[in-house]
């Protein structure tokens, strides 16, 4: 067996893994910045779990050992959360979350630097991606505009984890064998095309852009939205006080539409929740205040206090609290008020994963009082509409997530063309319409302002600024190399001329080797004015004095090596090299 | 480059499967379990054209093949399509999984990940059966292969030299060489990028220590791999080199131990002549006396009988064969190195001990019997203590062989034998046997021990798979067992005779002996 100290390459996989997680944690904790009980134990849970993985991977433990310490470890749980409990005095502490995030990272962070399970191991930053790319302010499915930086980062992250776990494999290969290996001594390159090594590089960011434009394509239509939860609808809540306001002169009722309720409730399904949009509070703007309530879910919803001004709901306190004496299909049950005036400081309590899952919302803190709602903006007198003939039900969504695909549903264009009056579903137990006031909804937070661009566009411009840098280094020495900036002995002078030859030469791909002495190297590439190069830098080097017309011979003879061989490069291996490092 | 190597033909089979089998199978639970009027169109244009031409592709190759075959008979259709690694199949059945699961559970990101994995399969296979087209995807590539220094001494260092010229590794792939001189020495592994194809490259790597022999090193392995891990070429033979290993000289311990013993090369010996012959001693008649003796002129010199008697050749420059035991039938029945070893030992007591005898003013004959061709033949070698390199040479050629006895190689000058164990049979004329012994590191090696619950190597190594690392286990036990028989067959017949010696390396890499009485 042999074992010799791996390179440096075996390195980059791990890291890149991590780098993979850490900006999909980054991105999480942007989107949902408002919101550090969300994503704090994802953090926590993520890091945690991959570096248990990976180090159990870096002790190289087999998968047979660690599913039994699993299973011990499952079996002390109870003692664990246990202590959780003496010492938080609650569960409530984004357990849960942490350990939903836990277990996948630990698995992934493992396979992560496994021989074949790379895919396996990309599944979750993949899915914190996901998550990042679809839970988005302005969230349509697949919003080219906004998410297409995270896609490419996506893609391209995939690629290069990809290489770098082939390129740490290689690295294993060659050093670690139950044979006995030999010690690799030197590598020289004597002769190489510049531009191969760009090419490489091309190659691999065009198999990424093929898969890319492919996953693009086709995932989408893969995608299944789930419905949120049925009674986390995102609808305006009229404070208890403004009840008695929205019936109308007519006596009706004005209520949202409960079909574009639903179609806004959907979202694609993902290992963590995806938050429900958004977008549904810029919809609330812009759409007409109210309805006429004529189906018995408006009187559910008022009963179940889950409703809240930003769009917060609770689907596990929903009627929990307040007085849910109305019954789901009765449709006249009029609001208790007490959960009613609830009022959702976050905002969006539906999307909380968190210790206590959905529905942590207001509507399970018994007499919570609103802190200060945004007072509904006076609002005209509705004038109630006419009765409509009924129309045909809308099928209810069900509590378990259906498989919806996102394609055939277009709920954007569903909502957009579907008239919200008409939509209004007629119930028939409604022997009179109830109209509710809905107040005047805030802004919608403006669509785009995420930084992913500018990042991008700061990370371009460093990107280039460094390339700058090189080219400019690029250029100082090589003036230094022909005309010293300072006064240098002529012996410097002629070893300055040779380094420039030489940055010639390997523009061109010619490298000298190990131990090469310059005549061997003249003969080698043979292009003419280098055997004039190497003899006279011999005569420096074995101390026979030089002067000023050896000099200058030598400055002749580089310059028209370095041209030459610049020339024999060609342009793009010339432009190639002004970035080169070294030179 | 020549052959190709060959692979177990149900693990190709199985490779080969995974080309087209997974997607079909994801793709198909896709259309069943999915809305199939949009995700169909959707995958018929984005998919269907990769579907197709990777199908094309391999069934040109497979028709090339098949043409082929025609020729030379050797070539097999299957190993023309096996063009995915195990990582590569992993990624097929994987990316296919995802799919699958992202319709059954409808997470977003499986599909991503599933449509990424897949996507990447097909792009890069397709490439791979462009690329890797014909019979040498190297395309008549110079690889040189050298061993500095060429002549070197047993123990010291080797460096092997490859060089590169012209080599041509498609865009995306790298070459992978590896190869070793023979089979207890080092592995040699370089992989070379694309970056360098075309150019002229130079890797060098220390394949030492050297192990005494004339070696023909076995040949490279090259083939060529993707940077993904998905695809690979067959792979190519380059020939190998030579490399000639010295025994090492190794200096004896109480070295004159073996002439100074009994009726050895050192004892004088008397000259057959004739009763009327011998003029140098002389001495008074004795009763039973042969009268012929009786020299007359002393006697009446001298007034009484005087007889002369016979001469003796004095022992000023003793002569002495020693010839090496290499008859050993059953040395290439075992698989451990333990005959090997104790031939390089036996080689290195033999000269030791001969250059010690010259060094002590004896004329000593290397005998032994080395290959001539396809047979073997009686060699000797008059050993110079100032000129050893043709000694040393000698003992490069010394390999086990099944055809000459050691009784061929005697004859009736004095003779030490240097052999693995003593026959059981008495000592014949001036026959002396010097039996090597193998010492406490060749007794009792360590063997590697591989743990169940820790891997062997770093997570993500080859050699880490439950399949090979049961190979590597039955191996050990296989070494292990026949290290022993080799032990048993090889010393077990030993029977300490009178007058004959032990010989062990030290740790110090001397020759001790050991007179057994």
């Amino acid at each position: 067996m042999s074992t010799r100290t791996s390179s440096n390459h075996t390195a980059a996989a791990a890291l890149v893994y991590w780098l993979m997680v850490m900006c999909g944690l980054a991105g999480l904790s942007v989107l949902r910045m408002n919101t550090p009980r969300e994503f704090v134990p994802l953090w926590i849970g993520s890091v945690a779990g991959i570096g248990l993985g990976q180090t159990l991977a870096w002790l190289r433990l087999r998968a047979w050992l660690i599913a039994v310490m699993s299973i011990v470890a499952i079996a002390a749980s109870p003692v664990v959360f246990a202590v959780l409990y003496m010492v938080f005095g609650s569960l409530d502490v984004g357990l849960d979350t942490c350990v939903l995030a836990f277990v996948p990272a630990a698995v992934c962070g493992y396979l992560s630097l496994s021989e074949r399970a790379g895919l396996i191991a990309f599944w979750y930053p993949a899915m914190l991606w996901m998550v990042v790319i679809l839970d988005r302010p302005s969230a349509a499915a697949f919003d080219s505009q906004n998410v297409l930086p995270l896609v490419a980062g996506l893609g391209g992250l995939f690629v290069v984890f990809l290489r770098s776990r082939e390129t740490r494999r290689t690295a294993i290969w060659g050093a670690h064998s139950t044979l006995r290996l030999a010690e690799p001594l030197s590598r020289t390159v004597l002769r190489t095309s510049p531009l191969r090594g760009a090419s490489q590089h091309l190659w691999t960011g065009a198999v990424g852009v093929g898969s890319l434009l492919l996953a693009a394509w086709v995932a989408p239509h893969l995608w299944q939205k789930e419905a949120a939860h049925p009674h986390a609808a995102i609808v305006p809540q009229p404070l208890a006080e403004d009840t008695s306001a929205t019936v109308d002169s007519n006596g009706d009722q004005c209520c949202t539409t409960d079909d574009v309720e639903e179609q806004r409730r959907e979202r694609v399904r993902e290992y963590f929740p995806i938050r429900s949009t958004t977008q549904a509070q810029a919809q609330h703007a812009a759409r007409p205040l109210c309805t006429r309530c004529q189906s018995g879910k408006h009187a559910r919803d008022a009963a179940s206090g889950a409703k809240g001004v930003r769009g917060g709901t609770a689907s596990r306190g929903y009627g929990k609290d307040g007085s849910s004496t109305g019954n789901y299909w009765s449709a006249d049950t009029t609001a208790v008020p007490m959960a009613a005036g609830a009022y959702a400081p976050t905002g969006d309590a539906n999307d909380s994963y968190g210790a206590t899952g959905y529905g942590n919302g207001y509507g399970t803190v018994p007499g919570y009082v609103a802190p200060e709602p945004p007072a509904p903006d006076p609002v005209a007198e509705v004038k109630p509409l006419p009765p409509v003939p009924p129309l045909p039900k809308v099928a209810k969504l069900a509590a378990v997530p259906s498989k919806v695909d996102v394609v055939a549903t277009k709920p954007e264009a569903k909502v957009e063309t579907e008239p919200p009056f008409a939509a209004s579903p007629a119930h028939a137990t409604s022997p009179k319409p109830t109209v509710v006031l809905l107040p005047q909804q805030p802004a919608a937070p403006p669509t785009g302002g995420t930084p992913w661009r500018s990042a991008l566009a700061l990370c371009m411009g460093g990107i280039a600024l460094h390339l700058a840098m090189r080219a400019l280094r690029r250029q100082l020495t090589l003036r230094h190399l022909a005309r010293p900036f300072w006064r240098e002995t002529l012996d410097q002078r002629v070893s300055n001329q040779w380094q420039r030859m030489l940055i010639g030469l390997r523009d061109a791909g010619i490298h000298p080797s190990t131990d090469e002495q310059p005549q061997a190297l003249a003969k080698r590439v043979d292009i003419e004015g280098m055997a004039t190069c190497a003899t006279i830098l011999e005569r420096v080097r074995h101390g026979i004095r030089v002067g000023a017309d050896d000099l200058a011979a030598m400055d002749a003879a580089s310059t028209a090596v370095y041209r030459a061989a610049r020339n024999k490069a060609g342009a793009a291996a010339r432009a190639a090299a002004l970035v080169r490092s070294p030179l | 480059m020549t052959e190709p190597l060959t692979r177990s033909w149900p693990k190709t089979a199985f490779r080969v499967a995974a080309l087209v089998v997974p997607s079909a199978l994801a793709w198909r639970e896709a259309f069943t379990e999915a809305h199939p009027s949009d995700l169909t169109d959707v995958v018929t244009s984005a998919l269907g054209p990769l579907w197709l031409m990777l199908f094309a592709s391999l069934v040109v190759r497979a028709v090339a093949a098949a043409v082929r075959r025609r020729h030379d008979p050797s070539v097999s259709i299957l190993a023309e399509l096996d063009v995915l690694t195990s990582g590569g199949a992993a990624l097929a059945w994987l990316s296919s999984f995802s799919i699958v699961l992202a319709v059954w559970l409808g997470w977003a990101s499986l599909a991503v990940v599933g449509l990424l994995g897949a996507g990447l399969f097909h792009i890069v296979v397709l490439l791979s059966l462009v690329a890797l087209r014909g019979k040498d995807p190297m395309r008549a590539a110079s690889i040189t292969r050298s061993f500095t220094p060429e002549i070197v001494t047993e123990d010291e260092a080797v460096i092997e030299e490859l060089r590169f010229e012209g080599v041509r590794i498609p865009l995306g792939f790298r070459l992978f060489v590896e190869g070793r001189v023979g089979p207890r020495w080092a592995t040699s592994r370089h992989v070379l990028d694309a970056a360098e194809s075309g150019g002229e490259v130079v890797l060098e790597s220390d394949v030492g220590p050297a192990i005494r022999g004339e070696h023909e090193a076995e040949p490279l392995i090259v083939w060529l791999q993707d940077t993904f891990g998905i695809c690979r070429s067959r792979s190519a033979l380059v020939v190998g080199a030579n490399v000639t290993v010295l025994p090492r000289l190794r200096e004896t311990e109480k070295a004159s131990a073996p002439l100074d013993r009994g009726d050895g090369p050192r004892a004088a010996q008397p000259v057959f002549q004739l009763p009327t012959e011998g003029f140098f001693r002389l001495r008074e008649y004795q009763q039973g006396d042969d009268v012929r003796r009786i020299h007359w002129v002393r006697s009446l010199a001298a007034r009484e009988l005087i007889v002369r008697l016979p001469d003796e050749v004095p022992p000023d420059r003793p002569r002495v064969r020693l010839i090496l035991d290499t008859f050993f039938p059953e040395a290439s029945h075992f698989a451990c190195d333990a005959p090997s070893e104790l031939l390089d030992s036996m080689v290195g007591v033999w000269l030791a001990i001969g250059r010690t005898l010259a060094e002590s003013g004896t004329r000593v004959t290397l005998v032994t019997a080395l290959p001539q061709g396809e047979t073997y033949a009686p060699t000797r070698q008059d050993l110079s203590r100032r000129a050893l390199g043709p000694a040393l040479r000698l003992g490069a050629k010394v390999t086990w062989q099944n055809r000459i006895l050691v009784d061929d190689l005697l004859t009736k000058e004095a003779t030490l034998v240097v052999s693995r164990a003593m026959l059981a049979r008495p000592q014949e004329g001036n026959v002396r046997w010097i039996a090597v012994v193998p010492g406490d590191q060749a007794t009792n090696p360590v063997w590697p021990t591989q743990s169940e619950a820790l891997m062997p190597h770093p997570m993500g190594s080859e050699d880490n798979r439950w399949s090979r690392c049961r190979e590597a286990s039955n191996r050990i036990a296989r070494l292990r067992t026949e290290h022993t028989r080799a032990l048993l067959v090889m010393h077990g017949v030993a029977r300490p005779l009178p007058g004959s010696f032990l010989a062990r390396l030290t740790e110090g890499r001397t020759v001790q002996l050991e007179a057994l009485r």
